[in-house]
């Protein structure tokens, strides 16, 4: 597993070189065994990347696309609104058609990383100025994926 | 981004919606009050679920959950008896179904929050142990100045 995250670290490395902020995890708040905060580090980057490239292979690295969800709340000018996506391949889908993707690099840090029994895992994340991120994670088959994804528009 | 986020949305034409609040001036966690009003009132909404479930009860469950939008996944055992991920997209039928099924020991049942972190006054995280059975990561948000349960995720003890 070692070796797997070793491996996993040095090929993304160059996409994490302009993003160090999102493996900035605070120090007090770090529960788990280590391999596994690694590896759910690797799998939110993917996601963050993922979109910031409009990569469809790394969204589906980092997501249960069959049975992950997703709930949002946005502004509105009658004051917010919540909104499921409860169709994540129609959302990856979606984010992967991006034309003019914003390119990996971009500013996100996760802010808090809870994991319990090595198995199930929250993480809060800063998706830049934009938004707050709830990701809840699985471990199955020894990978981490996201199961539900929940933004509040900041 | 923000006409790409949009335009997802105007896609997304099977989600469903419904007005809500949370505009508001952001506040920091480091307003203490409001730290412990908010702890207080996400354990109650997370004891509403769990005891809500225990007694099958139908009002303290859809006073946790926002039905129409929340969605549940697990790791459960598949027919091979393999750890497997399924999901539960329709809550309002979960709901139903747990308030027609109470369990034998409730109210008395044990559940414990193991974590809990709350960002911005208006999202939270909390980890929870239900009984020897499951653990729980859930995802909350201040609705309408309620704290609602919006996402469960679960594994099997």
């Amino acid at each position: 597993m070692k070796t797997l995250l070793a491996i996993l670290t040095l090929v993304a490395a160059p996409a994490f070189a302009g993003a160090a902020a999102a493996h900035d995890v605070k120090q007090d708040k770090q529960r788990g065994d280590e391999a596994d905060r690694e590896a759910i580090k690797v799998v939110i980057q993917d996601y963050f990347d993922g979109i910031g490239a409009a990569d469809r292979a790394r969204l589906d690295r980092a997501f249960a696309v069959d049975n992950a969800a997703m709930v949002g709340m946005v502004k509105t000018d009658a004051g917010g609104e919540m909104r499921a996506f409860k169709d994540m391949d129609a959302v990856i889908a979606n984010w992967a058609s991006n034309e003019a993707p914003e390119g990996v690099g971009r500013d996100g840090e996760i802010l808090d990383m809870m994991i319990t029994d090595g198995r199930i895992a929250a993480v809060m994340f800063r998706y830049k100025d934009e938004y707050y991120d709830v990701l809840t994670l699985l471990k199955v088959g020894g990978e981490w994926k996201i199961a539900t994804k929940t933004f509040l528009q900041r | 981004m923000k006409k790409l986020f949009f335009s997802l949305l105007a896609v997304a034409s099977f989600a469903a919606s419904a007005p809500a609040a949370f505009a508001g001036t952001e506040k920091t966690d480091a307003a203490a009050t409001d730290g412990k009003s908010d702890a207080k009132a996400i354990k109650a909404a997370v004891y509403d679920y769990f005891h809500g479930q225990g007694q099958g009860s139908a009002e303290r469950l859809n006073r946790a959950f926002v039905a129409e939008h929340a969605s549940m996944v697990g790791v459960v055992k598949n027919d091979a008896g393999e750890p497997a991920v399924r999901s539960w997209k329709d809550m309002g039928e979960v709901l139903a179904n747990w308030s027609q099924n109470p369990t034998p020991d409730a109210p008395d049942r044990d559940g414990e929050i193991l974590d809990m972190h709350v960002q911005d006054g208006r999202i939270a995280t909390v980890m929870f142990r239900s009984r020897d059975r499951f653990y729980d990561a859930l995802t909350l948000a201040k609705v309408d100045g309620e704290w609602r349960i919006i996402a469960k995720a679960f594994v099997l003890q």
